[in-house]
């Protein structure tokens, strides 16, 4: 099939070089002026658009100091779902296309479910995921840990769309499969050179905390140990809270202060672009300094862009595209984050005073610190048109992406215990993709236009990154790099991934009249991480749109025109694990449980099979998604308002998923193709202009995007129902985001109230309940609570996503007000559980039982928890459990901006003629939230649904900007 | 006709440029591109081929080993927590394991219940035995010999694997083979009996074909010298010790009797050692320390390869200030514990004075403080790291020489033959600067021999298991002896290795 692809491609070539050479002969017409309006369409094709209804209103974001393209695009479009664990900027963020594709356990299973984003038809290659291999916890990604897509700045951008149609999708191939972000920077334009210049400057503001010293936590400790402690635990009572005299813990509580500070962000940009119909260019540049209110936080980045457009020829266009960011970032100083990064936990029994004072004196030991976060990405587009006739157009491209990070730390001896720790990260993604594209439109009758295209892309992707740390040098004041002489104890890490695919693909597209539009796809795609025997996936996809009511002919009263569309679609989904396409492997296996990176035995390389990530059989195949959507586009009442909806079906099918296997085998799990997940919802955005533009001056225009989605696990390997996947299970039928959870009923408090069956108190597991205990519903009645009693609870994405947009403009005023809401999904507060769990989290010296400085206030609501026995076997305050279950719906006005354009003004225009707009502004950005949660903030919870309490706050900022164009 | 000729020179132009692309790109793309190899893992047909590939596959059995013996402390929760003399401190999960509720629900006791890690070893093994021989005919410089020590060596850690899961959870599934095929058949629990007559039958095969030493003298053992496998490797008198130690736990004290005098003969050939107290736990180059004394089983994770660790090690449970910054220790022996066991002022392990007050401390520090700390294994880094940065270098010692002196002692006993007994328990106490015992003094021989080895052996994992034989023997301990008769002595088998295998059923006495 492929083959025959490819003589198909040849074939038609050669028939339309013929079909060229006649009508070339038979053309006579040449006119200079038609000419040049055909040369700048061409020239303006060279960056093409997507066509996607659904684009992001840049009018409304550009006053904000937003930094990522997941920001930019954040409530901007329905069906795409945007979470900000942090406020932290530059930290990375979750998005999601019409729903979860695969379970999201962990931090590193994000990447799975995430949408592709193109810049110039660039895809960005993402993070690997290797580095988690050799990491005990997997809070942040060794590294930077950047947000992949924050080295674009939104002044260089000329559009951005959410590609959703899934013929547009297929026609991306297999990166797109889980959606695609398709991003147009501002391209190069002929005529009048334009210069354009903007600059912000803003503040982050603190939040209000309740901050607490010692005698809170003291009081909150006490109900515990008065109620059930024995003698021996009195003894081991902290001894930081036993003594109330000590003004470092029982003295005030105003850390605050300096862990919560108003940060100034500024930034300013200028771009130049001109040209002449011949060749054209265009230059952005500019800086950023975006800080958060928190933990002294701070983003910064330099980018330009560069592009030149030439048509030498009429026949030959071609143009080159140069994005360039550089930037760094100070991350947060949080205990866990470093212990985790340093992989060595210090004595932990000791928390940090919460007076000010104090603080200060340990933040000092920052200025001896280095951590630097380095990140280098660059985009390069070189794509040539070439026209064999008006009809039949050949496209090259060689697109290359190349982002490069950098992570340089050491942190002195005070900050570790008399133990300083140095490391060295330096990693890169490196991609490439060579297109080709023939297209061929073709007239067979007035009524019937046919466009048909054929091409190929060849991408090739290396991820590597090295890894060095070591302990312990001498002093802080000799800051050798990485040496090994035996008194520093150091390691080393690196690792490789190699991605390649090639595609080759046909399309057709027939439009009939203006009534129908009906295209089709076929494509191969081949990639190097599936097994030889299954490396070619076949996928075709069709759509069809009918054009019920246009502006030609058929109309009716309500209607302008009125669109329906039926597509379906189907793209393979890529694995970046070669690991999978060799079958049964060796690997390095020594790790265990609590220490990830070992390296060797008595000194040696090891291999083994792979028993701790489990065994890869013969027969791994390609995933694959299925999209198939009903579209339903209509405008009305004279195109004052314009509904768009979408009916969807998206199944992720036959995806790899560890299977367990009888544990006498050694291996931890089996690999297996076979899960499937389906995602069902619609998509709908209506946009009205509320009151006339004629009326009074004052024009009201309001949006309203929403996505409603349904999730469900359709099936899994082998036959199997349910799946437990540490602490959540998956179960066919049921949505896979689902918390596993015991259900509580309250609190034993005496012995009366345990249940008895033959004379034998319940028993948690084994373990007979005593009065302190918790009440766990038994749902199987068999007077034990096990497994089996714990529930499916929960989602931990919202059911409901959307935004409520705003527009007003009076005269030469703009105000804009975005709310944005998640709707139907909740939380587990691990944050709370870990403050009630405090007997086993500090007695294990675990990182879970650290107290960071940000503990010290009041984030809990600690009337909601019954006060259980924190000693009991039974594990009372575990987190899985729908005690800690909480509504994480919300509603924020998330931006908010007013803005008056000089340029306007007639007073201004005759003075400065050339300008084109002269705005100023004053935006505001987290302004409000409404929830029922009782800690901070919703949004600042784990990919996974498990809030942390270590996002930080998404402060509000106010930002003072100026925009001219001239 | 002019302009005519034009345009149709332009498209010529073109339709050049696009073939000469289209051939470039056809020449490139039609190459085996999607072959890659891949950097980070190793594929069946690539494996196997040369010497570097045994070793590897080798060392990755010892590194499996050493996995399982040492996540989540399996070494010493499995063999020094229950009923033992270092208790836990505040841990409510060691304290489970200490009262024997070892189905509590802690992640630790869980994850414990947990045999996987010691198939992997099993599954390991086994594929070695299967697949080294085949390097044989690849690659010329792997002799015979060396392919006999090896596979003697995945034998022995096989055996041992099963003989050290039969201790924690009695039956276990025996399997024999790798089934590499990615099958995975359910396969249902052997009896204790029978798990345990293959591990012998593999230990006397595999006996017979280990050296004593490896790259003795000028000989070399995969390019390296001898220091670089001392007390690395197992060899003949590490099969003859699990030998002898696998028939005591099944009361066949008369083989246990063959294999014990051999090992106890043959150990000097393997330059096995008594040691005084102070050369034992020397920092840097004690018995436990990365030193180039031989042992007769360990396991190793010397600081010099990066392989010492922060969790895994006993030293993570029991140290704490001044030896570590942290505060207090997991697990501690208590000082009335101490005061009964070590009644002689003249004990070099510990001893004191009650005149002069003076205190021998080689096991303990910080005696005279809340809380002593058993610091009888302290190797941070290489032995001499400083307080601030504890990783731990340090063995697992499974056997050593007065190990095996004091198991000769109680099989002699229980035999009848108390001379050889009494002889071997002697050598230890007068190693200990002890005074000797004799049978006028009215205490029990076996008594005697197994307080000596809770002397001698805490913290070395042995605590538990030399309860319960002592109670085998002497049926003098309640709790134990319940304990035996109902089965309480095994621990569960973990849910989730349950419900992996549906063949597989709960021990009685935690169903």
């Amino acid at each position: 099939m492929r083959k025959f692809l490819c003589f198909l491609s040849v074939a038609l070539l050669i028939g339309e070089l013929l079909a060229t050479c006649r009508v070339v002969a038979q053309d006579t017409i040449s006119q200079a002026a038609v000419q040049e309006v055909l040369l700048e369409r061409r020239l303006a094709r060279l960056y093409k658009r997507m066509d996607s209804k659904d684009t992001v209103r840049l009018s409304e974001i550009n006053s904000q100091p937003f930094i990522s393209v997941l920001e930019y695009v954040k409530g901007q479009a329905s069906g795409l779902y945007i979470q900000e664990k942090s406020g932290e900027p530059g930290a990375v963020k979750q998005v999601v296309f019409r729903g979860l594709g695969s379970p999201v356990f962990s931090q590193k299973d994000a990447i799975h479910v995430q949408p592709t984003v193109y810049v110039n038809g660039i895809p960005i290659a993402r993070e690997n995921n290797f580095t988690y291999g050799m990491q005990q916890y997997d809070f942040n990604r060794l590294g930077p840990a950047t947000d992949n897509f924050a080295g674009i700045d939104l002044s260089t951008i000329e559009s951005i769309e959410v590609v959703k149609d899934p013929l547009k999708l297929a026609l991306l191939g297999p990166l797109a499969a889980n959606g695609a972000i398709w991003i147009r920077t501002k391209p190069g334009k002929g005529g009048r050179r334009e210069i354009s210049f903007s600059a912000y400057t803003g503040v982050a503001t603190a939040p209000s905390v309740t901050p607490v010293n010692a005698q809170y936590e003291n009081l909150f400790r006490r109900q515990f140990y008065n109620r059930y402690a024995t003698p021996a635990d009195e003894l081991s009572y902290p001894t930081y809270l036993n003594d109330s005299t000590n003004v470092n813990y029982y003295g005030p509580s105003n850390w605050n202060q300096l862990y919560y500070q108003n940060q100034p962000s500024y930034n300013a940009n200028l771009g130049i672009r001109g040209g002449s119909d011949r060749a054209n260019f265009s230059f952005y540049g500019g800086y950023t300094n975006n800080g958060a209110a928190a933990d002294d936080t701070r983003f910064r980045r330099y980018h330009a862009l560069f592009n030149v457009n030439m048509a030498p020829y009429k026949w030959l266009n071609m143009g080159t595209v140069i994005n360039a960011s550089r930037n760094t970032r100070d991350r947060n100083r949080s205990l866990r984050d470093r212990f985790a990064e340093v992989a060595y936990t210090p004595n932990l029994s000791v928390p940090m005073s919460p007076n000010r004072d104090v603080y200060q004196g340990y933040l000092e030991n920052y200025n001896t610190v280095i951590d630097d976060n380095i990140v280098n990405a660059g985009q390069v587009l070189l794509t040539l048109d070439l026209y064999l006739s008006k009809k039949l157009m050949y496209n090259t491209s060689l697109s290359i992406d190349y982002s490069e990070g950098y992570r340089n730390t050491f942190f002195p001896q005070p900050l570790m215990e008399e133990n300083n720790f140095i490391s060295n990260y330096f990693g890169f993604n490196q991609r490439y993709l060579y297109s080709n594209k023939l297209f061929w439109e073709h007239e067979a009758s007035p009524d019937v236009q046919l466009n048909f295209a054929a091409g190929s892309i060849y991408q090739e992707d290396l991820y590597r990154y090295n890894y060095a740390r070591a302990y312990d040098g001498p002093n802080d004041f000799v800051r050798v790099n990485i040496f090994n002489d035996g008194n520093v104890f150091t390691n080393q890490w690196s690792n490789r991934e190699d991605f390649r695919m090639h595609s080759v693909y046909f399309s057709a597209a027939m439009r009939y009249r203006d009534l129908l539009d009906v295209k089709t796809l076929l494509r191969y795609d081949g990639a190097s991480t599936v097994q030889p025997d299954n490396r070619w996936l076949f996928t075709p996809s069709f759509a069809a749109t009918y054009h019920l009511i246009n502006g030609s002919g058929r109309s009716s009263q309500l209607f302008d025109q009125l669109d329906l569309g039926l597509s379906w679609a189907r793209i393979g989904k890529p694995n970046f694990n070669s690991r999978y396409a060799i079958g049964p492997n060796y690997v390095s296996d020594l790790a265990w449980g609590s220490e990830a990176g070992l390296l060797s035995y008595n000194g040696f390389a090891v291999v083994s099979r792979p028993y701790s990530e489990g065994w890869v059989g013969y027969n791994m195949d390609w995933a694959y998604t299925d999209h198939a959507a009903l579209d339903l586009d209509a405008n009305l009442l004279h195109s004052r308002m314009n509904i768009r909806m979408s009916a969807y079906l998206k199944k992720d099918q036959n995806q790899v998923i560890p299977v367990p296997i009888p544990a006498e085998y050694g291996y931890s799990s089996r690999l297996l193709n076979g899960m499937s997940v389906q995602n069902r919802g619609l998509d709908m955005t209506v946009t009205g202009q509320l009151l006339q533009p004629s009326a009074a001056g004052l024009h009201w225009t309001s949006s309203v995007n929403l996505n409603w989605n349904r999730n469900k696990l359709t099936s899994l390997p082998n036959g199997l129902q349910e799946l437990t996947v540490g602490q959540r299970k998956l179960e066919v039928g049921e949505a896979i985001d689902r918390f596993w959870l015991f259900q509580n009923q309250g609190i034993y408090t005496n012995i009366a109230e345990i249940p008895v069956l033959n004379g034998e108190p319940m028993t948690f597991d084994g373990i007979p309940f005593q009065p302190g205990d918790p009440v766990w519903v038994d749902r199987n009645n068999d007077f034990v609570i096990d497994q089996h009693d714990r529930v499916l609870q929960g989602n931990a994405m919202p059911k409901v996503v959307g935004a409520f947009q705003n527009n007003f403009s009076y005269r030469n005023f703009d105000l804009s007000l975005q709310f944005y809401f998640a709707l139907g999904h909740q939380l587990l507060n691990q944050r709370a559980a870990n403050k009630y769990d405090f007997i086993n989290n500090e007695g294990a010296n675990t990182l879970d039982g650290i107290r960071e400085i940000f503990h010290w206030q009041q984030d809990i609501d600690i009337l909601k928890y019954p006060i259980y026995n924190p000693w009991s076997a039974v594990v009372p305050y575990r987190v899985n459990q729908d005690l800690f279950l909480e509504d994480a719906s919300f509603v924020k006005l998330r931006a908010a901006s007013l803005a008056y354009d000089f340029a306007k003004r007639p007073a201004f225009q005759n003075r400065f003629k050339t300008m084109r707009k002269a705005i100023v502004y004053v935006s505001g950005n987290n302004l409000l939230t409404w929830t029922k949660f009782s800690g901070a903030d919703p949004e600042l919870t784990d990919f996974n649904g498990y809030y942390s309490g270590y996002g930080l706050p998404l402060a509000p900022i106010y930002t003072l900007g100026l925009k001219l164009e001239l | 006709m002019k302009k005519m000729f034009t345009l149709s020179k332009l498209n010529r132009h073109a339709a050049a440029l696009f073939l000469t692309i289209v051939l470039l790109h056809v020449s490139s793309s039609c190459g085996k591109k999607l072959d890659i190899v891949a950097s980070n893992a190793g594929a069946d047909d690539t494996q196997w081929a040369s010497v570097s590939d045994t070793r590897a596959a080798l060392m990755g059995i010892y590194g499996l080993l050493r996995a399982a013996m040492v996540d989540n402390y399996a070494h010493w929760v499995y063999g020094e927590m229950r009923y033992g003399d270092l208790v836990p401190y505040i841990r409510a999960d060691l304290r489970a394991v200490a009262d024997n509720r070892l189905n509590a629900s802690f992640p630790i006791v869980k994850e414990l219940s947990n045999w996987r890690r010691f198939y992997a070893v099993i599954n390991a093994a086994a594929l070695f035995i299967e697949r080294a021989p085949a390097v044989l005919a690849v690659d010329r410089r792997y002799t015979e010999r060396d392919l006999k020590f090896d596979i003697a060596q995945a034998r022995t850690i096989r055996a041992f694997a099963y003989f050290y899961m039969v201790r924690i959870w009695g039956d276990v599934p025996l399997l024999t083979r790798s089934y590499d095929d990615g099958i995975f058949a359910e396969v249902a629990r052997t009896p204790e009996r029978t798990v345990l007559a293959f591990a012998e039958e593999e230990l006397l095969a595999a006996a017979q074909e280990l050296p004593y030493l490896y790259a003795e003298g000028s000989q070399q053992y995969y390019g390296e010298g001898f220091n670089t496998w001392v007390g690395v490797l197992v060899n003949k008198i590490s099969a003859y010790t699990i030998l002898a130690h696998l028939c005591a736990w099944q009361g066949k004290y008369l083989n246990a009797e063959v294999y014990a005098r051999f090992a106890l003969a043959n150990a000097q050939q393997s330059r096995i050692v008594a040691y005084s107290v102070n050369d034992l736990v020397n920092r840097t180059s004690g018995l436990f320390a990365p030193s180039d004394k031989n042992q007769i089983l360990a396991i190793r994770a010397s600081y010099v390869f990066s392989e010492a660790t922060a969790t895994g090690h006993i030293e993570s449970l029991s140290l704490a200030y001044p030896l570590v910054t942290r505060t207090r220790p997991d697990i501690y022996v208590p000082k009335d514990t101490i005061n009964k066991l070590f009644l002689q002022a003249s004990d070099t392990r510990f001893g004191v004075d009650t005149i002069s007050g003076l205190i021998t401390t080689n096991y303990f520090t910080d005696f005279n403080g809340d809380i002593p700390i058993f610091s009888k294994i302290n190797v941070i880094r290489a032995g001499d790291g400083d307080p601030d940065f504890s990783l731990f270098g340090s063995n697992i010692v499974f056997s050593r020489l007065e190990e095996l002196q004091l198991l000769y002692a109680e099989i002699c006993a229980v035999l009848g033959n108390t001379d050889e007994a009494m002889l071997y328990l002697n050598f230890v106490r007068s190693n200990r600067g002890t005074s000797p015992f004799i049978m006028a003094s009215g205490s029990d021989l076996v008594d005697e021999i197994f307080a000596e080895r809770r002397r001698e052996l805490m913290g070395e994992g042995w605590r538990w298991y030399d309860q319960v034989r002592h109670a085998r023997i002497k049926r003098n301990n309640p709790t134990v002896n319940t304990l035996i008769e109902e089965g309480g002595i095994f621990w569960p088998i973990s849910g989730e290795v349950l419900q992996r295998n549906r063949k597989l059923i709960q021990n009685a006495y935690w169903r």
